[in-house]
């Protein structure tokens, strides 16, 4: 079955790269579904301590740790951003491998956050009037760790292809599509740390 | 540069080799947008064809509850025993009906078919921004109608809470029959469904901004790609919303949280161990995605109409602009009305007021749309194909179901008519019918594109004609039975003497719905029977403008076998009084031409100055995104 196809992605016409612009679209979707999170708790919260179900507590200190290694873990990007933007190869996989074990220690505290919440006896699953609150911190944190964990997957392929020798100045986009997603998980992560620190 | 010579010039081939491609990579895992917008249609065909025949099923419930018929059983088994259809699956069947018709036809059938199909054609692109995305867009969509349709035979039956799957009734595995594994299957189904609705509307957004030819200024863009770029940008905000109620669905239903139970006592089970939960929390987010939800159905629909009304009344679409400026009020507001649907939750009655105000507006830029579709049809040179009459009935109904929507959208009225049969009418007319008129009108307009051949005219005309007499002969006389008190989603009425008198009028509604539904055996029969042995489309048979009519219809991965052509005006230049023909395609350079016109077609003052100035906005904006992100 002949067909003719083009022989490469076309080049035309092009304003940004269909992946880093796809992934600014797919960034504004994910900000609508912490949205949706976020002011479901805001709505929720004054109904819910009106009919005294709503319980205040203190977030783990796991999750502020989170914050600092997220924060720690912007900077070894944007250093394996530069290094591979300056054509420095060796720095690039030693900056896309801390960022790397960043990311798994970021998702360990998270469990390890969970695990101090379980001990204060604050459930996923209510028994008492407090897990309601419980119960969305559990939510927006396990739905943002699944977020990490997608991270971690372009991580892992960005750090394979820059093993392989492909990810160098002239071949940017994955290191910039991995880039500009790490950054935004990590905002993500202070913000909503934020959030219910302060709302909670 | 004449059409046929842009077909013909080959050797012209810039960065293009022979390439195989085996069965599965051409027609299953395909990556062109061409052949993903064809199973976008046929899984959509398929899912209305479902959605039809359950909606026949519970119409003859309604028509004739006493009455037992021997194919129910046949094809329904333990659900209509004896003939008789169990009212636990009449609910199933009102919840599926809804969801296929909602979701899977009339958003992914609609707008996954010709997003896919006109925007790279239509703004002049080889192929999505990424196909590969595109291709996944439309397996997620592929999956999720096989889950919804399994669900349909699970032992418990199928999801029953309506398409709006309201907690409790959703959230509790043990509230109702349907609220078990058919409940389950539903929530992922739609869960599957946004992922593809996102990966779709992610491509059709970036390759809209992104990857225009040529000359191809925003304000030279089709109405047909304004309204599919608009309908992406709603989805991209509101589907992630309803993505997030579902997610809090699943772990009140799986995992034992109370998102949205609180003091709920079971029969049988007794007092559940919930509190602190709020159902209205869930109706906030659905609607905050269920109302742009209407406009993400209705306004691909309209910019096809706006093609093809103007296509084929040999005249420029009156008042683009309006029409853009409408199609971005419509969109914008659609996100702050949310609150209408829910008038009756006790809400706050000054919020009602708001959410009351900002509904009603809303009826400004649909009317501007009614008017300047009823002043293109104005003095036309009218053809009265197929794909016309659809879109005039579109209009028709836009206008019938769009009138008791300024009823419904006032807190007052709505309070009285919340739940009855007036809102089964409202939205079967304004979103179902105009819609699906829609999608009739662009499979007529575009079958040549798609398949390289025609539809049967004289089987379109029947088919239209009797498609759109029994619409109204069924959704009609609802509005009097809601007026009347007579409510939505109840199994039979015989209980209720004062409904008596709705008996006749529900038997003529079925008869009309049965009849309605089997002119839809004339349009299957012509679009398979024409798929092999229609007649051969010419390249342009309904003398447009627009740029997919330049492009050989054979399947060729990449569009255009050489350049892709540079466009040098509007889309809707029909009888131009300096011109012998009464079409100017937006790819036919004029040296005359130099002033250049608007989307409108009028030739007025020269455009370059504001062309420019939209270069200079969508530069700024790349810039600032570029800035933003740190891409250099």
């Amino acid at each position: 079955m002949n067909t003719k196809i083009a022989s490469k992605k076309p080049k035309e016409n092009y304003r940004i790269e269909p992946m880093r612009f796809n992934l600014v679209l797919m960034i504004i979707a994910s900000c609508m579904l912490f949205a949706a999170f976020v002011s479901a708790y805001i709505v929720h919260m004054p109904d819910a301590a009106a009919k005294n179900t709503w319980t205040e507590f203190d977030l783990p200190v796991q999750f502020m740790y989170s914050a600092i290694v997220a924060l720690i873990s912007s900077v070894t990007i944007y250093l394996a951003y530069r290094s591979a933007k300056s054509d420095e190869l060796m720095l690039n996989r030693v900056y896309l491998s801390a960022t790397w074990l960043l990311g798994v220690v970021f998702c360990v505290l998270q469990y390890m956050g969970w695990l101090n919440m379980i001990s204060r006896g604050l459930m996923p699953v209510n028994a008492d009037p407090e897990d309601i609150s419980a119960s969305y911190v559990y939510a927006i944190s396990l739905i943002h760790l699944l977020h990490v964990l997608g991270g971690i997957i372009l991580l892992t392929v960005t750090l394979t292809k820059a093993f392989r020798y492909q990810v160098h100045k002239k071949e940017l986009t994955l290191m910039k599509v991995t880039h500009t997603y790490w950054h935004f998980l990590g905002l993500l992560w202070i913000y909503l740390y934020l959030f219910l620190y302060f709302a909670g | 540069m004449s059409t046929a010579a842009l077909h013909t010039d080959h050797h012209h081939d810039h960065g293009h080799h022979e390439h195989k491609e085996s069965f599965i990579s051409k027609y299953v895992f395909s990556m062109d947008h061409k052949m993903i917008s064809k199973q976008f249609l046929i899984t959509g065909i398929i899912m209305g064809i479902v959605g039809l025949v359950m909606s026949l099923l519970f119409r003859m419930q309604l028509a004739w509850p006493d009455e037992k018929f021997g194919f129910m059983e046949m094809l329904l088994g333990k659900w209509a025993q004896d003939g008789k259809l169990d009212p636990n699956f009449y609910m199933g069947l009102v919840t599926i009906h809804g969801t296929i018709m909602v979701f899977y036809v009339l958003t992914a059938g609609l707008s996954g078919t010709f997003s896919n199909l006109l925007i790279p054609l239509q703004v002049g692109a080889r192929d999505m921004a990424s196909p590969f995305m595109n291709m996944l867009s439309y397996w997620f969509f592929f999956l999720s109608s096989v889950v919804l349709l399994i669900s349909v035979g699970v032992e418990t039956g199928p999801a029953s809470a309506g398409w709006t799957v309201y907690p409790p009734l959703s959230a509790m595995e043990k509230a109702m029959p349907g609220s078990g594994l058919g409940m389950t299957l539903w929530l992922v189904a739609i869960v599957l469904f946004i992922v593809s609705a996102l990966l779709g509307g992610i491509n059709y957004i970036s390759t809209v901004l992104n990857m225009r030819t040529k000359g191809m200024s925003m304000n030279r863009m089709p109405l047909t790609i304004w309204a599919f770029f608009l309908t992406a940008v709603l989805g991209l905000l509101s589907f992630p919303v309803l993505l997030g109620a579902g997610l809090f669905l699943i772990f009140d239903r799986s995992f034992g949280t109370s998102f949205y139970l609180s003091d709920i006592y079971l029969e049988g089970v007794g007092a559940m161990e919930n509190i602190g939960g709020s159902p209205v929390l869930y109706q906030h987010l659905f609607w905050f995605l269920g109302h742009p939800e209407v406009y993400i159905i209705l306004m691909p629909a309209l910019g096809i109409t706006s093609e093809v009304i103007s296509t084929n009344a040999r005249k420029p679409i009156f008042g683009y602009t309006a029409m853009v400026i409408s199609l971005m009020g419509i969109s914008f507001l659609s996100f702050i009305v949310w609150g209408h649907h829910m008038f009756i939750t006790g809400m706050n009655p000054f919020l009602g007021s708001v959410f009351m105000i900002l509904t009603l507006i809303i009826a400004v830029p649909s009317a501007v749309k009614v008017f300047n579709y009823l002043t293109t049809l104005w003095r036309g040179n009218l053809r009265f194909t197929p794909a016309m009459l659809f879109s005039i009935g579109l209009v028709s109904f836009f206008i019938s179901g769009g009138l008791t929507g300024i009823y419904l959208g006032n807190a007052a009225l709505d309070i009285q008519l919340h739940d009855s049969y007036f809102v089964v009418a409202h939205f079967h007319l304004v979103m179902g019918s105009s819609a699906i008129f829609g999608m009739f009108a662009g499979i007529y307009h575009w079958y040549p594109r798609m398949y390289g051949r025609m539809l049967n005219n004289t089987l379109g005309q029947f088919h239209f004609w009797i498609t759109f007499i029994t619409a109204y002969l069924v959704f009609f006389p609802m509005h009097f039975m809601g007026l009347a008190g007579v409510p939505r989603r109840y199994y039979m009425f015989t209980l209720v003497k004062e409904f008596d008198v709705w008996m006749d009028v529900n038997k003529m509604m079925t008869i009309a719905a049965i009849v309605g539904g089997a002119a839809q055996l004339l349009f299957l029969w012509n679009f398979f029977y024409s798929m092999f042995r229609g007649k051969k489309s010419e390249q342009n048979p309904w003398q447009s403008n627009t740029l997919e009519w330049s492009a050989p219809v054979e399947h060729l991965h990449g569009n255009w076998p050489g350049a892709i052509p540079e466009v040098y005006r509007g889309p809707y230049e029909y009888s131009r009084p300096d011109r012998e023909d009464d079409y100017f395609p937006q790819y036919v350079p004029d040296e005359s031409d130099h002033a250049g016109t608007g989307g409108d077609g009028h030739k007025t003052a020269p455009k370059r100055k504001s062309t420019k100035k939209e270069e200079v906005a969508e530069n700024v904006m790349f810039a600032a995104i570029k800035r933003v992100f740190g891409w250099s």
